[in-house]
């Protein structure tokens, strides 16, 4: 706990969310840098050796993915931020984007600089009404201010910065299927290859970050790599942003270092359980990982690898602690039907899948389960997996898969008592 | 010149080619849903799952391409796993109402599920409800429970016709295709959406619970509805043409044909059939003695009346008539030779029993020996001439028997081609020119050395009383027409009937009733040809039931220049001959040498002996996808006509 937190540093701050506030702070000051003593590659090759890996969920190196974009193309070359946090149990970007707009939109400029980018989409979900409207405002001030728009810091270069407001659907947070609502269709995933570093919004290079990303990069330019890379441990470096739900007694957002003991997270800054039931089960990053049991997660190091080494993921690090009063057929029935509500119906598996587990287990738990379920729902989430155009078939079958494997007595018990066993 | 392997099978492919399209080069079928070739990459179906050496997961067949070394497997466990699969899912929520869905025994749902699918289902749920019966445009109807969301058709919309009615909506299990508001699916090529559904999704208003897929006969075609030639498929069944389907030729209409092509077999169930052939009054109203006949046929008497109004004087006799035992396939006993039904009494006499004919026959003979009679009168006579109109509606046989009769027995120069326009040219298929061989009547009649006239220039010389007989084929050959038509473009006003008078576009149903008046009124006998009524039938002295289309065999040259088959399918709905049978009887009546015996395949030959522009060409060449014209620029493209594995792109 002895932390000093960096992302979260000004959001306690009265007016944290202006521009005169985030100046007083040292805003900008890292823009400035760049763009007058370092050069987009010298940017770039920053970032990489900070070893920051993507907030989003897949963790890809930040610096390699910029390192994509191509060198020379006649077209124009894109960032888009994606603001389309939509993952249950991940709130984190909503409190940087309304508490601290400018550190994020730093954050875009300096990227499209690295980059040679001239323009940053934001994407915003649409139910994040405040955060868009903060953000609009901190746009413009950035604009008025000179640090966006024709000629930034009077250093001719040319930087726009464009706020595109959802419509309200999970599938675009999925980058290609955010590239697509950009340009005015409908969400729906695209084939990949052409990845979208060739082929992004509107047929140009495209990169694509998420915000918690992008509002580290201003301090590794502020700070430096090495300072970065002092926080956390190899390849999972610097600050992090945990959002902690379920049963616990204080939940909420915290900054930490990534990699953070489990048990750190849980007691020291959650401080503990909620109540005097033990803890049963962790979803670890996001509704979408699948769930670990409590001796699973303990001792876990709250990164990247330590918990893919624990067949789970990071994700968006929205964690979900479950303690011994739930009953997981209805905690999955909870996520199923979020995934057949959200499942954008364009490839076949998920379309079909997603609706089709969510109506087994909501059999059931109606009482009308018989035996073969729990392999039905085993068998019917493999066959989603690894068949889809875009990530949210696995997103949503993971989560089957693992609540069946791990929990399969509760299952059991749903369809031979034809009641819980747990309440 | 990436070299793969699909399936222990080496195939070469161009480099960029898709998994699928080089499985198919390699004779091995990859089953697909959303893929088409005419339309983009959607890869939502997920059933072209393959195996690919080195590669992670499975991947779509439609969109991954190959390379160098690649080892695909499409019949691996895993594969067949992920087909199960997606069959699966497509099955769980699809209503399952075979029976009653007029796709059955085409749809690739029911094909794919006995081929690659399941079983059995283990859905224990209630399947999830859509909309059902949407009519979302003039000629088609949805049912969003039995599709699919292959997006086929919404590509189709976006891509094609590029018209954009239709999109997805809603999401999940609950997506559905929908119309925009105010927005039917009423683009002129909206019935290629029912053909590229892979389901029962959409129907065809016109064909629903018409027949089951299974008893249609589909005959290979060419459509006769604009100068385009579209390829189809006519499928006949219970004596009819139930439905027009394209056939894929990519050198004319790729996968596609418009709404009109598609329901121009409508045409034919009209009515209006002439049925049988008519004689007016004067000409036959008894039987004729063979001697009579010979007699009378080469006799030159006064000009006959309009027979409509006043019955005529008996015909005179001369002697240099051919005989018309020169005819043997038509020729009967005197016997058997019927009384001629009366002009326009509509009611056909009874077919005769037994002897050597098919019933009708006589009557057809009588009615071409009365034709024959008439011109051989008109032939003899010291003045006036025989004028000719033709039609781009007929075929290239029957244009050059009718051109050979017309030169040769009655030396025409000119002769007069209406035409028949409507609409625009558009940027896909449709033609204004809605006659399916006007190149190639044109070339025909250049290559006889015959002129081709306005439609005015003959009213001209008709009114003016310079003619004795005028044979006509009429407006109707390829089925009754009823839309309006638009004055041809050229040289403008030149081809009305009169500048002065009320503007009578040549080919329009004015201009044939001005030509009959113009007959009627200077004694003209006016022999019209025909398989429908029009203004010009009820006009003429002789009425000649032609055949129709899905009734004959020949050829048509479409605007590009490229020489197609169309074919018989169906039995003759009239007592009637082809129209260059027709002009072969005529002219067989009146002692030429036919051009050519017979058969519509050894009038081609004789058709290509003699007009350069055809030289080389003959029904085996022109397979089924046709052949172009000499120097006609028509010349394939793409080598061949087998375009499912070829190119993407839309026309």
């Amino acid at each position: 706990m002895s932390y000093e937190p960096v992302l979260l540093r000004n959001i306690a701050k009265p007016g944290s969310e202006t521009l005169a506030v985030y100046e007083q702070g040292g805003g900008y000051a890292a823009l400035r840098k760049a763009l007058t003593s370092m050069t987009p590659d010298e940017v770039l090759e920053e970032v990489k050796k900070s070893g920051l890996r993507g907030r989003g969920g897949a963790g890809f190196p930040t610096g390699m993915k910029w390192s994509f974009m191509p060198k020379e193309t006649p077209k124009p070359k894109y960032l888009v931020c994606n603001a389309d946090e939509s993952e249950p149990g991940t709130y984190k970007d909503r409190l940087l984007m309304e508490r601290d707009p400018h550190v994020m939109l730093e954050g875009c400029l300096i990227a499209c600089y690295a980059m040679g980018s001239r323009r940053c989409f934001i994407y915003i979900r649409g139910e994040y009404v405040q955060a868009a409207r903060t953000l609009e405002r901190a746009i413009a001030d950035a604009y008025a201010k000179g640090y966006a728009g024709a000629n930034v810091l009077g250093k001719g270069w040319d930087c726009e910065l464009t706020l595109h407001v959802g419509a309200g659907a999970y599938i675009c947070g999925e980058e290609t299927a955010l590239m697509e609502s950009i340009e005015g269709k409908r969400g729906y995933p695209r084939l990949k290859p052409p990845f979208p570093a060739s082929f992004g919004v509107f047929g140009c290079p495209t990169t694509i970050n998420n915000v918690e990303t992008l509002s580290n990069v201003p301090y590794i330019i502020d700070r430096g790599a090495a300072w970065f890379t002092s926080i956390g441990r190899e390849k999972n470096t610097g600050p992090k942003l945990y959002c902690v739900s379920g049963h616990v007694k204080r939940p909420g957002i915290y900054e930490a270092a990534l990699g953070v003991p489990w048990e750190e997270l849980l007691n020291d800054y959650c401080g503990g359980m909620s109540g005097p039931r033990p803890l049963k089960a962790v979803i670890p990053g996001g509704s979408s990982v699948p769930v670990l049991r409590a001796e699973e997660i303990a001792g876990a190091r709250m990164d990247f690898d330590d918990l893919a080494a624990r067949k789970t993921l990071l994700g968006s690090a929205g964690v979900i602690v479950m303690d011994t009063s739930v009953c997981m057929v209805k905690a999955i029935h909870n996520l199923a039907r979020f995934y057949a509500h959200e499942s954008c119906g364009q490839c076949t598996p998920c379309r079909e899948g997603c609706g089709w587990m969510e109506k087994i287990i909501a059999r059931v738990l109606r009482g009308e389960g018989v035996p073969k379920d729990p392999d039905l729902l085993l068998d019917v989430a493999g066959n989603i997996t690894g068949n889809t155009i875009c990530p949210l078939g696995d997103a949503a079958a993971w989560p089957v898969q693992s609540f069946v494997a791990k929990f399969r007595n509760e299952f059991d018990h749903h369809i031979a008592k034809k009641a819980c066993d747990v309440s | 010149m990436p070299k793969l392997t699909i399936d222990g099978k080496e195939v070469e492919v161009d480099p960029g080619t898709t998994v699928i399209r080089a499985a198919e080069k390699a004779g091995i079928f990859i089953p697909r849903y959303c893929w088409h070739p005419g339309l983009t990459i959607a890869g939502n179906c997920r059933m072209c799952l393959v195996e690919v050496e080195k590669m992670p997961k499975l991947v779509i067949s439609c969109s991954t391409q190959t390379a160098e070394g690649m080892v695909v497997r499409t019949t691996s466990p895993k594969v067949k796993e992920a087909q199960d699969a997606v069959l699966e899912f497509l099955l769980i929520n699809h209503p399952l109402d075979c029976p009653i869905c007029d796709q059955a025994g085409e749809c690739k749902l029911q094909e794919f599920a006995y081929g690659y699918g399941p079983s059995q289902s283990r859905m224990l749920e209630e399947k999830t409800h859509k909309p059902k019966q949407i009519d979302i445009g003039k000629n088609i109807v949805f049912d969003g429970e039995r599709c699919i969301v292959c997006t086929r058709c919404v590509r189709f919309t976006q891509e094609v016709t590029k018209t954009h009615e239709l999109t997805v909506s809603h999401r999940g299990d609950h997506v559905t295709i929908e119309t925009f508001p105010g927005m039917p699916l009423d683009n002129a090529y909206s019935g290629n959406t029912v053909d590229i559904c892979p389901v029962g999704a959409l129907t065809l208003k016109q064909f629903r619970f018409q027949q089951r897929v299974w008893f249609l006969k589909d005959v290979n075609s060419v459509c006769a509805g604009c100068a385009r030639g579209c390829n189809v498929f006519n499928g006949i069944s219970k004596g009819r043409i139930l439905r027009i389907t394209p056939r894929e030729n990519q050198d004319v209409n790729r996968w596609w044909i418009c709404d009109e092509g598609r329901l121009s077999y409508e045409k034919l169930a009209r009515g209006g059939r002439i049925a049988w052939p008519r004689v007016a009054d004067r000409l036959a109203a008894r039987p004729i003695p063979e001697s009579e006949l010979a007699a009378l046929a080469s006799v030159a008497a006064a000009a006959p009346a309009p027979g409509a109004h006043a019955p005529g004087p008996a015909l005179a006799a001369s002697s240099a008539s051919p005989s018309p035992a020169a005819a043997p396939m038509l020729e009967t006993s005197e016997e058997e030779r019927p009384v001629l039904p009366k002009f326009n009494e509509g009611v056909p006499p009874a077919p005769r029993s037994g002897g050597p004919a098919k019933p009708g026959e006589t009557v057809m003979a009588a009615a071409l020996d009365a034709a024959a009679r008439v011109l051989a009168e008109a032939r003899a006579g010291a003045e006036g001439s025989v004028e000719f109109v033709l039609s781009a509606r007929a075929t290239n046989e029957d244009l050059y028997v009718l051109g050979r009769m017309a030169r040769d027995l009655f030396g025409a120069t000119r002769l007069a081609l209406p035409a028949h326009e409507r609409g625009e040219d558009d940027a896909l298929l449709l033609r204004r020119d809605k006659t399916p061989n006007r190149r190639g009547a044109l070339a025909i009649l250049g290559g006889l050395g015959l002129a081709v006239e306005s439609g005015a220039e003959l009213l001209v010389r008709v009114g003016s009383g310079s003619a004795r007989a005028v044979v006509a084929l009429g407006p109707n050959l390829m089925g009754l027409e009823t839309e309006p038509l638009l004055e041809p473009r050229g040289v403008p006003g030149m081809d009305r009937a009169d500048k002065g008078a009320a503007p009578a576009v040549s080919g329009s149903p004015e201009w044939f009733e001005s030509l009959a008046a113009a007959a009627a009124g200077t004694g003209a006998a006016l022999i019209a040809i025909d398989a429908f009524e029009s203004p010009l039938t009820s006009g003429a002295a002789v009425v000649l039931p032609a055949l129709t289309y899905g009734e004959i065999e020949g050829s048509f040259t479409n605007f590009e220049g490229r020489v197609q088959r169309v074919r018989a399918g169906l039995a003759p709905g009239a007592d009637g001959l082809p129209v260059f049978r027709i002009a072969q009887e005529i002219a067989r009546r009146l002692g030429a040498a036919p051009p050519a015996r017979h058969g519509a395949q050894e009038t081609f030959s004789a058709l290509c002996a003699e007009i350069p522009a055809f030289a080389g060409l003959s029904y085996a060449k022109l397979g089924e996808a046709g052949a172009p014209l000499a120097g006609s620029g028509a010349e394939s493209e793409s080598g061949s006509a087998s375009g499912s594995g070829s190119e993407a792109a839309a026309p």
